[in-house]
């Protein structure tokens, strides 16, 4: 089986993985790096879980092939970058909500909604349902993740929220 | 300060959180090999040709193992499941083969390789063919089956097991002139637990024993069951458990942890087996798709005479969990109320599709549903006040269950008033323009699955505590909140200082599982015990070190202190370390199991349990609007007031609260699974499954009520399986209040509530349960259940 060597930078790291034509990056990143952040709750684009940012844009590893990440940046919930600092509020936030239950949704609700707070595209509490809706969650009935959120949302600088 | 009624937060949560978690889909070994099982494509068949030798000789493949590598069969009331098809296959997505290789590449091009023709014969796909006298049988050799639990049952033909529930006479009372009869049918449909983390192991023969690393709720059955399927010694297996990505009653059974562990002694090396969501679409031990009839004479005076009710519940094409849930119904729809005389059949049935298994509060949800569902629909008809008619006929103080259990507590009672004053008033809740509004109340009963649990406290040198117990961390949080809680109340120190270890069956005694709410009350309880174990010991040392009476000591904040005069004081630490080099570390056991609770001779027959030990009550209450051009409907408000004896850590159970319902708002609105004509299930991924998402769940306002009965630690009930039990049914109830027509199916989408609007539900009737109650006894029904009170 042909297997080629892309060159991605993750986490702000030059790393070579070896990739055949049909691997994921979810599985290039969980197999290849041991970037087990990274989650599987389907495997077909449906719950969030494996929510990563690629050249700033947050997408979903299992569907993304891991050849279409040569040359890119790929940045997960491990990484430094200039959403960290966002992500643990988001994380700290999670935390003292009591949200995180078995946790398997929780990294790539935290690297989706930093995303989607750093770009804009969350500026109001009632923005957040529909920010989630590829997310899923199957322990907590959503309201402490949403309302975790919106705690980090308040607390951002004004130009990333809507003017009252 | 006290560590009971703390919201202590999760220590678990910031790893979790940060990705830092290493669950059992996520453990990596070196020279592991990818494990997985070829499926059957068909519900029902002869295998007459298997030829694996293809595969088998492909580079990169270590092991392919057939049927033969599986003696035992598997069952919790029966064993009838053998782990790979022996012969014909029973359902779509039957494994026929396993198979280990280098690579996830490898491994689907050999099970592409493995060449298998099945003769295909027309399944029995529903209850009702299931049923049919001339319906082919599933298990011919069903009388030969082995009954793996001490109960007299009455079963035969596809029917897996029946259990029955008589007392007194209710074809006298259906004959009174003096009572009015309201019959209700109801069908609904299974839900799958889709917990995030699908089912995934990874065994590795090590030291001639298999370790089974695996995201299960019972590591105990697997460690077990896995010995058993595979015919070595139970002793050989040890099975620990990482944290588990969700379980909700999917892993209360032995999974993919015979196929790991049998391909890891063919190849010593480990192998890793992870369900795909697809697997998990096909084969998950969905909650049962169930069919009801119930039959109530109700009196001038309100109260219910008589209450008769057939319920088939299908197994699929094995039984698993489902003879020990036939029991529930009698809890569960001949639950809740005072009744006088009762019949009831519960009945197992064996299809050609995927078996069925346990998911939070099993069959109590769809129960809970018919029974208030039912109870709506008599105050409907007979122009009686639900409110008055619930208040008059609930269960109280000193009532008779069902099965002549003795129920104490006026919980029922409290719970209603709790709720009353929770309502919003009218103009509180905005409801879209056009839309019908309703509101729905539902009464719960449900019960602790209590069962042995073990514990043991190392009290360390440095004044922490750990404890060892087979205690799965599936989300719920008891192994991170309440657990610790109840130790560090009992030892005096903070929770913080209290660790619970990771379950491993080899340092660990026995433990029934987590699951059926029995978390906190059992492995508590066991805990509690250990902890006041090593407490007296704690005490003698330090009456020893302070020279004083140990019954004139406490602790408290850590520290050893003489009670009145707590400048006299050591810490936890110093007679830790006084204890340890004087006599040894401190150590403290407890074991924990049922007390048992009676019910009347005779009552029940085919039943594991006769009675609901530690029973729990629940009211729900919600608003609902339904949009009549569509049959959208749309949860405004949602409370729930919930009997938890004593709220440990009141913040967890709020989640397990919000949680639940809106896993029930699934179950009664959008959840639904569909299985065609040749037995296959129609749904394939959350893509056309749907899960409730962020924006469809209101937030739930609960109220924790305290103080009713229950022997568990502290007065502790089980809190986290009980919040789904009546959301299916308050929010029919209110559905049906809105369209002002009642509703007898779940889920309840777009489709059915336009339907139950236009009235279809009035005269909706299951053509097979027309029949006669009697016609539905296997075997003879007065000589299973002997001579009995009346």
């Amino acid at each position: 089986m042909k297997r080629d060597l892309i060159e991605v930078v993750v986490n702000d790291d030059l790393r070579y993985l070896p990739c055949s034509g049909l691997m994921s990056l979810a599985e290039a990143l969980r197999d290849e790096l041991h970037l087990t952040s990274v989650k599987i709750g389907c495997s077909e684009g449906t719950c969030g879980s494996c929510s990563v940012i690629l050249d700033g844009e947050p997408v979903l590893a299992c569907l993304t092939p891991a050849v279409a990440c040569d040359g890119r940046s790929v940045r997960t919930v491990d990484g430094p970058g200039e959403l960290e600092h966002l992500q643990r509020e988001l994380r700290e936030a999670l935390c003292e909500a009591d949200a995180v239950q078995c946790g398997m949704c929780i990294p790539g609700i935290v690297v989706l909604a930093s995303a989607l707070i750093a770009q804009g595209e969350i500026r109001t509490s009632e923005d957040i349902p529909q920010a989630l809706v590829g997310s899923i969650c199957r322990c907590s009935g959503y309201t402490r993740i949403v309302s975790a959120i919106e705690q980090v949302l308040v607390s951002q600088p004004s130009e990333r929220r809507s003017t009252p | 300060m006290t560590a009971l009624g703390m919201n202590m937060r999760r220590r678990d949560a910031a790893d979790k959180a940060a990705g830092r978690t290493v669950y059992a889909s996520d453990v990596i070994k070196p020279r592991m090999l990818h494990g997985a099982v070829l499926r059957s494509g068909v519900a029902s068949g002869v295998i007459t040709h298997l030829d694996v030798e293809l595969a088998r000789s492909m580079p990169g493949v270590r092991a392919v193992l057939t049927a033969e590598a599986f003696p035992g069969l598997y069952g919790v009331g029966i064993a009838d499941h053998p782990w790979l098809a022996r012969g014909e296959v029973r359902y779509v997505g039957e494994p026929i083969v396993a198979v280990a290789a280098d690579s996830p590449l490898i491994l689907q091009a050999a099970l592409a390789a493995i060449e298998v023709m099945i003769e295909e014969r027309t399944p029995v796909v529903t209850m009702a063919e299931a049923l049919d006298p001339d319906a082919p049988i599933l298990h011919p050799d069903w009388a030969e089956y082995e009954v793996l639990v001490d109960v007299d049952v009455a079963r035969g033909g596809n029917v897996a097991w029946q259990a029955t529930v008589v007392r007194g006479d209710v074809d006298e009372v259906f004959a009174r002139t003096d009572v009015r009869i309201v019959e209700s049918h109801f069908r609904v449909g299974r839900q799958n637990q889709a917990s995030l983390e699908t089912r995934a192991c990874v065994a590795t023969d090590s030291d001639g024993r298999l370790v089974i690393e695996t995201s299960t709720q019972v590591p105990w059955s697997v460690r077990n069951w896995t010995a058993k399927i595979l015919g070595v010694d139970s002793s050989s297996v040890r099975v620990i458990v990482p944290p588990v990505g969700g379980g909700f009653g999917m892993k209360f059974e032995v999974g993919l942890e015979p196929y790991a562990a049998a391909l890891a002694r063919a190849t010593g090396q480990p192998v890793r087996l992870v369900n795909s969501r697809m697997e998990e679409m096909a084969t998950a031990l969905c909650r049962e798709n169930a069919e009801i009839r119930l039959r109530s004479a109700i009196t001038a005076d309100g109260r219910i005479a008589a209450r008769e009710g057939v319920v088939l519940m299908d197994c699929g094409a094995y039984s698993g969990e489902q003879p020990f849930l036939t029991t529930m119904t009698a809890h569960t729809l001949f639950g809740n109320y005072e009744l006088g005389s009762v019949r009831l059949n519960s009945q197992a049935v064996y299809t050609n599709t995927a078996p069925t298994g346990a998911f939070r509060a099993c069959n109590g949800t769809y129960g809970t549903f018919a029974l208030e569902r039912h109870t709506d629909e008599i105050c409907r008809q007979l122009d009686l006040d639900p409110e008055d008619f619930r208040a008059c006929n609930v269960l109280k103080d000193q009532s008779l269950g069902s099965t002549g259990q003795v129920f104490s507590g006026n919980v029922h009672h409290e719970l209603l008033e709790v709720i009353a004053g929770m309502r919003p008033a009218l103009d509180e809740v905005e409801v879209p323009a056009g839309w019908l509004r309703g509101r729905g109340t539902a009464v719960g009963t449900w019960f602790v699955f209590v069962g042995p649990s073990a514990a043991t406290i190392n009290l360390n040198a440095d004044g922490s505590a750990t404890l060892v117990t087979a205690g799965v961390e599936i989300g719920s949080g008891s192994t991170v909140q309440a657990i610790p809680q109840i130790v560090a109340e009992v030892l005096g120190i903070s929770p913080e200082s209290v660790v619970v270890m990771q379950a491993d069956t080899d340092a660990a005694g026995y433990d029934v599982g987590v699951g059926g709410g029995r978390t906190t009350v059992s492995l508590g309880a066991a805990a509690q015990e250990a902890a006041l174990d090593v407490r007296g010991k704690l005490l003698d040392a330090a009456s020893e070190l302070m020279e004083v009476s140990p019954r004139d000591l406490e602790v408290r904040d850590g520290r050893v202190m003489v009670v009145g005069d707590p400048s006299t004081t050591r810490s936890v630490a110093e007679v830790a370390s006084y204890a340890q080099a004087q006599y040894g570390p401190l150590i403290g056991n407890g074991a924990f199991t049922t007390r048992g609770t009676e019910c009347q001779s005779g009552c029940a027959a085919g039943h594991m349990i006769d009675a609901l030990d530690i029973p729990i009550f629940t009211v729900h209450e919600c608003e609902v609007a339904v949009d009549p051009a569509t049959g959208v409907v749309r949860v405004l408000d949602y409370r729930v007031a919930q009997d938890v004896g004593r709220a440990i850590n009141p913040d967890a159970i709020r989640g397990q609260i919000q949680g639940g319902v809106a896993q029930g708002l699934g179950y009664a609105l959008s959840e639904e699974i569909t299985i065609d004509a040749r037995g296959c299930i129609e749904q394939r991924g959350f893509g056309d499954y749907r899960l409730p998402l962020a924006g469809d769940v209101p937030a739930v306002r609960s109220e924790l009520h305290e103080g009713a009965p229950s022997y568990g630690p502290f007065g502790a009930k089980g809190a986290g399986e009980i919040p789904i039990l009546n959301v299916a049914a308050a929010v029919g109830n209110a559905i049906a209040d809105a369209i002002g027509e009642p509703i007898s199916e779940l889920p309840m989408t777009p489709p059915r509530v336009l339907a139950a609007m236009r009235g279809t539900y009035r005269q909706f009737r299951l053509d097979h349960l027309n029949e006669p109650w009697h016609f539905y006894v296997v075997g003879d029904i007065d000589a299973q259940h002997g001579p009995r009170a009346r």
